[in-house]
């Protein structure tokens, strides 16, 4: 940076507040450099007409002209304010609500609030009171005086009968006469009753009348914005295009001169008011192009104009889209896909991206040899470099240097240069959308050929990201402070742990618990060959242990491949998911329970309670939280990688066999169903007959659909434990669901057995025809097989009508999850907007944005949950195994 | 004392206003203005219970799910 920019960020000013109100006719005036006359904007010679609304005097926007108000060129010159005079006043319409509100409490004789001198004294007192200490209070006060001025009729100070007032959207108002007629209040009516409304009166009203009176809501002058803020746009054929808000000032100078001149020629008053009402349409539809009752003003290709709120208003407008969204540089986006062979930490680039993302190094003595040979590499090969900056702060683009070589023969100490992404670099990696911290984590570049960003299938959980067409950000730091806290506080090892409850995020799932449950198996033994191969995708440097049997061959355990990679402190009992009756850790001897002696795993098989992510008291826990993050990570890294591996050598797939179940258990599921079935049966027979009482607070109707429904959704409950009981211990599917590596029993179930209760809304199928589901039943069908009950299951194949039920029930449960994200989504978003100035401050206890105080101490009992072990201060279990 | 429905709902076990030299210390510990405090309205059904009175401050004990039983203060306001 040079000097005179350094000086330029040195601030002369401080805002010490901001004051909000409204312009008065004279401010405007005062502040327009020039009053707009006329509605023609360009001559035949296309130079813009003196007086019109592209006036040089009001500053000029694009280059090679001068503003005729300051002098100078377009980009210093900031833009001056003009004003048109209109011939009769309009309504603001965005204050005709506040105009409405004053109406109706003031006296439209004399002007006074519809208060006696005594209420209005003893009001003026409270305000004073309130407005030192309760300012929210203050402001309820102010609603309470205007609806007690706005009950009264006659005017307590003249005795003037009032009439009531009409208020029209958006912006016409009426009185009502006593005979009940409308008469319409034109905006000089409405202008002269505010004005005589006297300033203390306003006060109470809520107004602070030296910077916003009643009738400045009248608009008699508008201010014309300089073209800065409505830049026209000169096409490639030569055409000028205007802005929206250009058009829409047209339109009101024109309007106005016609108005002026159905006046000076004394036009009849019907015309004179049309010409008015005309006026006033375009003035409010400048403002706000999408008022309620009104047309909305349109382009002539039939497209809306906009207007003034429109900028402003919702997602692309100026506050959501263009403040508090912006876009950056040093940023890439692309499909992600998986790759199981990186650590977690890192994050697979494509070498074009990480040929167009570059990182400023500044040459050292220790650095310029490897920068000189990035330099001469180029742009165009990996890696090398971009840009390259003199310390005179000029930037050479390499693409257009001929000559490299040399240019890297003078890099010395103080030039940077802009090198391409390479291994071990830090980026912030992110994933629509950021609901969370962990939603954005840093990681370690790793350039690999291909064209998506690789992460971990560990990774996924905190981004909630699937590998289906997912696309991801990747910002690259530019600076030695970013870089330096993306690495101590970003980098994904340090949010193993979640903030939301002290828990792992990250941790084994699906291939990775199944592999680890056949590796840690009882009947696991391994070669000296299959342990080589093991020990080396856990990229151990580690002799192996000594073999557990060591005649004929030497075999190992996979136990002890696992205990080679578990810290060597490491103590730890937990039930694994196959616990049965085995109360006792030390006198089970089956794998029930898991017991870890000294980083030896000497007892029990890993699933997705020890070493799943999320999981309360597990193993995995344990590690992430006992032990520092990389020691974590690495343990993560190469177990993974070790389970996967050795999943590969054993092979794991499902078949029809895996879903075997022998004859005799089909003739038990078959008499389970018919049981199920006679009870319906039996249940409709005691609702037609009307012998069936209503539950309390239900029709029978209901009581009857709901007792069905609750027999034929046990039927599947029912069918499971069948299931369970026949199939193979060692079939695939069955180890899957049990170990939690993927599915549950249901879906075994629901393959082997029957696909049982159809639900829509958590009901029985009731909708289709009027007194029946489908055509193929007969009229007036309320049995199990017209209510959608599944008989037979994926293997033996669903019928049609059965197939058109679960169709339906699962797109059910599509539209529903599309239903929940949306709605979920938004109530996070309103609350993360209405929370996001709450904080724990050094005492304890929760502020709002240092005013006020929400919370006594944070949580009540002072945790940070991210701190804890799920919630709780300290973990009794795993002290007391450490005392041992 | 009768809390009534504060003390189903909300669990309240106990409400009292304080002294007005305990509640100046209370602020003072706090770095607080008044106005500063959680609001209770004087028409809540907890603060006539108690008799409080706007400008009052009252100490509140409330059953927690995480810390069992809870200690909060509240300002009295007018309405």
């Amino acid at each position: 940076m040079s000097l005179r920019e350094e000086l330029d960020t040195i601030p002369r000013k401080v805002i010490k507040s901001i004051k909000f109100g409204v312009l008065s006719p004279e401010i405007i005036r005062k502040y327009s450099v020039m009053e707009v006359t006329t509605s023609e904007v360009y001559d035949e010679g296309g130079l813009p007409v003196r007086g019109g609304i592209a006036d040089r005097r009001l500053g000029v926007a694009e280059p090679g002209s001068r503003c005729e108000t300051c002098g100078q060129t377009h980009d210093v010159c900031p833009g001056h304010f003009g004003h048109i005079e209109l011939v009769k006043p309009v309504v603001h319409v965005e204050f005709a609500r506040v105009i409405y509100d004053v109406l109706r409490a003031t006296c439209p004789n004399c002007g006074r609030i519809m208060l006696r001198d005594e209420e209005a004294r003893r009001y003026r007192e409270r305000l004073t009171k309130l407005r030192g200490r309760w300012r929210l209070l203050a402001l309820n006060l102010h609603e309470k005086i205007r609806k007690k001025a706005s009950e009264r009729t006659t005017c307590p100070h003249c005795g003037y009968k009032r009439n009531k007032i009409r208020f029209e959207r958006p912006y016409y108002f009426y009185e009502e006469t006593e005979s009940g007629a409308l008469v319409k209040l034109d905006p000089e009516v409405l202008r002269d009753r505010l004005a005589k409304v006297p300033g203390e009166d306003l006060e109470l009203l809520g107004f602070n009348p030296s910077v916003a009176r009643p009738e400045w809501a009248i608009l008699k002058v508008l201010p014309v914005p300089p073209p800065h803020v409505r830049p026209s746009i000169q096409l490639e054929t030569g055409i000028r295009s205007e802005d929206d808000l250009t058009h829409k000032l047209v339109d009101i100078i024109r309007m106005n001169e016609k108005l002026k001149i159905a006046i000076e020629t004394g036009a009849p008053t019907n015309v004179v008011d049309n010409l008015w009402d005309l006026l006033q349409y375009h003035v409010a539809t400048y403002f706000d192009n999408e008022l309620p009752g009104i047309p909305v003003a349109k382009h002539r290709g039939g497209r809306p104009l906009k207007g003034i709120a429109q900028r402003l208003k919702g997602k692309e407008g100026r506050f959501r889209g263009s403040l508090s969204g912006k876009r950056v540089n040093f940023s890439a986006r692309t499909v992600i896909s998986p790759d199981p062979h990186i650590s977690i930490n890192e994050v697979g680039v494509p070498v074009d991206i990480a040929k167009v993302l570059t990182v400023p190094e500044r040459v050292t003595t220790w650095n310029v040899d490897v920068l000189r040979e990035y330099v001469i590499r180029g742009p165009e090969a990996w890696p090398g470099a971009n840009y390259v900056v003199t310390p005179e702060g000029r930037r050479i683009d390499l693409r257009y240097v001929k000559d490299r070589k040399t240019l890297a023969d003078r890099l010395a100490p103080g030039w940077v240069v802009e090198r391409h992404l390479r291994d071990g670099d830090i980026v912030l990696f992110n994933r629509q959308p950021s609901l969370h911290r962990v939603s954005m984590m840093g990681h370690l570049v790793k350039v690999l050929p291909g064209r998506t960003f690789r992460l971990h299938l560990a990774v996924c959980p905190p981004y909630n990201a699937d590998f289906d067409g997912d696309e991801m950000n990747l910002h690259v730091p530019q600076t030695e402070e970013a870089r330096a806290e993306a690495r101590t506080l970003m980098l994904v090892e340090k949010h193993i742990i979640t903030p939301r409850y002290g828990g792992a995020i990250i941790g084994a799932r699906q291939d990775y618990i199944i592999g680890a449950y056949l590796l840690s198996h009882k009947s696991t033994f391994l070669t000296k060959k299959e342990v080589a191969f093991l020990l080396g995708a856990g990229k151990s440097a580690e002799d192996p242990p000594e073999p557990a049997i060591l005649h004929p061959v030497e075999l190992w355990t996979g136990k002890q491949i696992i205990s080679h990679f578990l810290p060597k402190d490491l103590n730890w009992v937990q039930p694994t998911a196959f616990k049965s009756r085995c109360q006792d850790a030390y006198r089970c001897f089956g794998d029930e329970w898991i017991i870890v002696v000294n980083g030896n795993l000497v007892k029990g098989v890993l699933d997705k309670k020890s070493i799943g992510a999320e999981q309360v008291d597990s193993l995995w826990h344990r590690v992430a939280r006992d032990y520092p993050p990389e020691v974590a990570r690495q343990w993560l890294d190469s177990s993974l990688r070790l389970f996967l591996r050795f999943l590969d050598l054993r092979g794991f797939t499902f078949g029809m066999d895996s879903i075997y179940l022998p004859p005799e258990s089909y003739k038990e599921l078959d008499e389970l169903i018919e049981e199920s079935l006679k009870k319906a049966d039996e249940l409709i027979e005691e609702f037609r007959s009307g012998r069936l009482e209503a539950m309390p607070g239900f029709t029978v109707e209901e009581t009857f659909e709901n007792k069905v429904t609750e027999i034929m959704s046990r039927v599947r409950e029912d069918a499971a434990t069948v299931v369970e009981r026949y199939i193979r211990k060692d079939a695939e599917g069955y180890l899957m669901a049990k170990t939690g590596a993927r599915g549950s029993i249901v879906n075994i179930v629901q393959m082997v057995a029957t696909l049982g209760q159809q639900t829509i809304r958590g009901e029985r199928i009731r909708r289709g025809y009027r007194t029946r589901t489908l055509p193929h039943f007969s009229t007036g069908d309320i049995g199990p097989y017209a209510g959608g009950f599944v008989r037979r299951c994926f293997r033996c194949g669903l019928s049609p009508v059965e197939y058109f039920f679960h169709a339906a029930a699962g797109r059910d449960g599509l539209i529903d999850t599309a239903v929940r994200t949306a709605q979920s989504g938004y109530m996070q978003r309103r609350l993360i907007n209405a929370l996001q100035d709450a904080y724990t401050a050094y005492d304890g206890t929760v502020r709002f944005g240092g005013e006020t105080l929400l919370q006594m101490l944070y949580g009540e009992d002072g945790v940070d949950v991210s701190r804890s072990d799920h919630g709780k201060i300290a973990d009794i279990k795993s002290l007391k195994l450490w005392i041992r | 004392m009768c809390l009534g429905v504060s003390r189903v709902s909300l669990g309240v076990k106990e409400a009292v206003v304080i002294p007005r030299e305990e509640a100046k210390e209370l602020l003072r510990r706090l770095r607080l203005r008044p106005w500063q405090l959680p609001w209770i309205r004087s028409s809540d059904p907890l603060a006539q219970a108690v008799g409080a009175k706007p400008g009052d401050v009252l100490k509140i004990v409330r059953e927690s799910p995480t810390a069992g039983e809870f200690v909060t203060y509240r300002l009295v306001v007018p309405g």
